[in-house]
Parts: C-alpha cells; structure tokens; sequence
C-alpha cells in the first residue's frame, strides 16, 4: 500500500531530515514509526499526507506516485487519509460535534448523513455525551479522542499519527492505542510515529525505527 | 412529485451545498461582527457615493446642456459704409458654404430704427449720420463648432467689406470643454475611490482570514480545497459590497433632495423647468450590483495573500 523508494528530504537551510529511506508497508498492517525527536518521524508522516514534497526518492500509496499528484488535486487525496497530531489542532470555540464533522462539511456531505457519521465517530471514542461541549473545554484525554474521531469519521483507508500519545498518562495512553487497535481490526492501515518506548515495548507490533533520517532498524509483528 | 425529487437532488448537489453553506457562514459572520464591519461598509458607501453623486449630476447636466439645443451663431459686422453690393457678396459666399444654416441680414436703417424706437427717439433727428452697420447673423449648423468654425471666421475677417466677426459659439465650446474636463475628472475620482473600496474590503478580509488563520489550517488538513476556503470570505465581501450598495444608494437620494430644491430656484431663474432627478431603479440596481462585485474583488485579493501563506499548513 505504501513505499518510499530512496527518499530523502533536505529543507532550506541544509536539515537532512531523511536521508535514503526505503520501506513497505502493506495495507491494514500496524506499524510504530520510532526515534528521537529529530530523527525524521514526522518529516516521513508529513510525506506521505503531501504536506511536504520529498527532495529525492519517490512515494508511491496504492500504487500512486505522490509526486504526480498536481497542488489542486492534493485537498482530494487528503480525503483518503486520517490524520492525529500531538497537539490535536482542535478548533477549541466550536463543539465536539463541530470539530468532528469539518472532514464532512469539506466533501459537502448532506446534513443528516453528517449527524449519523459525527455520532457514529463520537461513540465510538466514546464522546457521544460530550458532543455538545466545546472543544476548548475538554480534558486532554478527551480532546486527542475528539482529534482520532475526527480523523476516522471520513472513513479514511490509513491513520498517520504524530505522538498521538505524547501529552497523555499511561492509563490514557493506552486507551488511546486501544482506539488505534479496534480501527485497525476493521481494516485500516495505522502509522503511529512515537517516542514512547514503553508503550510500543507492550505491543507485538511492526516497529521501524529512524536516526537522523534513516532506518536503523525494522522489527517485524511479534508472534 | 419527480420535478420536486429533481428539485431536491437538485439544491441537494454538494457543490450547491456548498455555496449555502459559505453563504450563511458568510451572513453569520458578518452579524457577529456587525459593529467592527459597519465602519467598512460606511467607507465604502460614502466611497460610492461620491462618483455616482457626481455622475447623476454630470448627466443630468449633460442633459440640460442638449434641451437648450443652443444653435452655434457668428455676428458679422460689416465696415462702416460698405456697399449693398459688397454685402450681398458675402451673404451669397456664405450661403453657399457647406455648415452653414442660415444668414440673416440686419440692415443697419432698420436696426437702427428698431434702436431709435426702443429708446424713444427721433431717428429723423439725426438725419442721415447712422452709426450702425450692417450686421449679418450666420447660424452655424449643429457641430459645427471648434476646428470648422475657426476656419470659417478667418475667411469672413479676410473680406474686404468686414470690420469684424464675434463669435456667440465660444461659451458654447467653453462649456463642452469643461464639461468635457469634469467627465475625464469624474472617471479619475471614480477609478480611484472604487479602487479605494476594494483595497479597504481586502484589507478587512486580511484581517478576518488572519483571525480564521487555526481553522483555515485544520481545513486544509482535512482536504478542503482552496476554494472552499476562500467561499465564505467571497461571499462575505459580496454581502458587504452588497450593503453598502444599499447605503451608497441612500445617501444619493439624500444628496439629490437636499440640492433639489436649489436647483430648481435655479433653474426658475433661468426660465428653466429643470428638476434633479433620483438614480432610476435600473441605476440604483448597477450601483449595488457594482457593489457587490468590489465587495467580491476584495475580499478575493485578501484571501489570496493569506492563502498562499497557509497553503502548506503545519510545519
């Protein structure tokens, strides 16, 4: 589903942020993208949503090369993706169910088909009773759950992941991973990029590990 | 039943989906905020205002100017003396000249006659000193006047016979130029303040996509395209521009009242039935139509400085 062929990225200033990354990825598997902050991370993740272009190398997701992919067509495959970030970029004066149906609005979906899809995405982060509070208003814990439904109520075909965890308690943490874990088993392709040693050390999952902008290491799913 | 299903897939389109949506975000927006836009919108009003005032005025102007219908004229005074011979000459060349309507021949015995009675006079008592000449009124054809005319004039001072030719077409061509003056002022000013207005809307849509600038990423993030971004701020300026169509065109009635009734003295004065007239409805309908798209004008350039600095969100 996803391969980075010789992928470098170098931004203005002379950052090496990748250097020759090359990796697969199939569809609905599960991988942790780890490394010290600085070691290309969120470069990659920023890559493979087309909020940045490589330098070298290609991207190619299902078979498409990104690189082909004209400015005005990136908003649509935009679409295709979920995305989580540390700092959940919420729209903290608008309500949870506002925050979540933004994906919606921007395909122009139909008002009840929206309701039936926010409500859908808030139980199943189980916010449904918190759709009406504003988003500034919520805990941490609950805010990054408004984020991860927002980020899944487009049906998205994979969810990239940016320390998703990186404000939160263990307890939270996990809890966050299990929410992960239950899109995961439905199909979707889940690319987390984390720093959090303990959390992946629990998990049997595929870890690929990044310094300074290579691949150090690629450790298969666990039995 | 399938014309109102059609209707419905219709208005159900999400592209027409769209334009509501931005279009009642837009309205929403704007009421939140209706204070802090309201020193905006009366720029702008007063900003149109002040062209189409002057317009209406230079038209109606223009169409007092045509009503007189003022036909160009030449006086010619003949020398002193000249034969009836020589004066027929000219008559005869000038009546033969193309441009030229008509030639009257004022005789100087009945001028002066005519003179003499008006004043109460003998005109026996001067016996046959008369101090008039001959006098010929040549009435020049419509638009005929400046570069033709000039000509013309040279050619009758060159006649032997003539003493001199006064022109009665010079106010005439000094009103056409001024007119003239103030419709190439009146096209400067216009260009200027409407360029002005769009500047203020796209300054004040800089300002709100600024504001918006957290949203605006989140937006991009999720695959909104850029012109979904940029709709409800299009649609912001076009209600704006809109708006202040609306006041531009209040504010011309009441110029148009408070001068109308000094005009119309005016007008009196000079034997003249003439009164101001309002902006028709087709006229009022341009002045918001242009509004609006000056509204649309600026907050398209407004979007599109900011926009181009938030395309590529988060970094």
């Amino acid at each position: 589903m996803i391969r980075l062929d010789g992928v470098g990225k170098r931004y203005p200033g002379g950052n090496e942020a990748l250097r020759n990354v090359s990796l697969d990825i199939a569809a609905g598997e599960f991988v942790f993208l780890t490394g010290h902050s600085g070691a290309g991370k969120s470069t990659l993740l920023r890559l493979l949503a087309l909020l940045d272009r490589p330098s070298r190398g290609q991207v190619l997701v299902e078979n498409r090369n990104l690189e082909r992919i004209p400015a005005r067509e990136v908003p649509y495959y935009r679409r295709q993706l979920g995305m989580i970030f540390q700092e959940h970029h919420l729209l903290p004066e608008q309500s949870a169910f506002d925050n979540v149906a933004v994906p919606l609005l921007v395909c122009g979906i139909g008002d009840n088909e929206i309701r039936k899809r926010v409500r859908a995405a808030l139980d199943k982060v189980n916010l449904l009773h918190k759709e009406n509070a504003l988003a500034g208003t919520l805990s941490t814990g609950e805010q990054q759950r408004v984020g991860i439904a927002r980020a899944v109520v487009n049906r998205p075909l994979m969810l990239l992941a940016d320390e998703p965890t990186g404000n939160l308690d263990p307890e939270l943490s996990r809890e966050i991973l299990g929410l992960f874990e239950q899109f995961n088993r439905v199909g979707v392709t889940v690319i987390i990029a984390t720093h959090d040693a303990a959390l992946i050390a629990k998990q049997a999952r595929r870890v690929i590990a990044l310094n300074e902008g290579r691949v150090v290491a690629d450790t298969p799913a666990g039995p | 039943m399938s014309r109102a299903r059609g209707l419905a897939r219709l208005t159900g389109h999400p592209w027409l989906r769209g334009h509501r949506r931005a279009l009642r975000a837009a309205v929403r927006h704007l009421r939140a905020n209706l204070l802090a836009n309201l020193t905006g919108i009366t720029i702008m009003a007063v900003a149109l205002a002040l062209p189409a005032t002057l317009l209406l005025l230079l038209e109606q102007h223009l169409a007092l100017f045509e009503q007189w219908g003022a036909q160009p004229s030449l006086t010619v005074f003949m020398q002193h003396g000249a034969a009836p011979e020589a004066t027929a000459a000219v008559v005869a060349a000038l009546e033969a000249r193309a441009g030229i309507e008509g030639v009257e021949h004022v005789a100087a015995a009945a001028a002066f006659a005519e003179f003499a009675a008006s004043m109460g006079l003998d005109p026996a008592a001067f016996g046959d000193r008369n101090p008039l000449p001959e006098v010929l009124v040549v009435t020049l054809a419509q638009g005929t006047a400046g570069d033709g005319s000039a000509a013309l004039v040279d050619w009758i001072r060159g006649q032997a016979a003539v003493d001199d030719v006064i022109v009665d077409i010079a106010w005439i061509e000094r009103l056409g130029a001024i007119t003239r003056l103030a419709e190439r002022a009146l096209a400067v000013v216009a260009v200027l303040l409407l360029g002005a207005t769009v500047l203020v809307v796209g300054n004040t849509v800089r300002l709100v996509v600024q504001e918006h600038a957290a949203e605006i990423e989140v937006l991009k993030l999720v695959g909104a395209t850029d012109a979904y971004v940029r709709r409800p701020f299009l649609y912001g300026g076009i209600v704006q521009g809109a708006i202040a169509g609306l006041g531009a065109v209040l504010l011309v009635e009441l110029v148009v009242i408070a001068l109308s009734g000094p005009v119309q003295a005016l007008a009196a004065a000079y034997l003249s039935a003439f009164r101001l007239h309002g902006p028709g409805p087709g006229a009022m309908l341009g002045l918001v139509g242009t509004a609006a798209l000056l509204g649309w004008a600026g907050a398209w350039l407004g979007t599109a400085h900011s926009l181009a600095r938030l395309s590529s969100p988060v970094h």
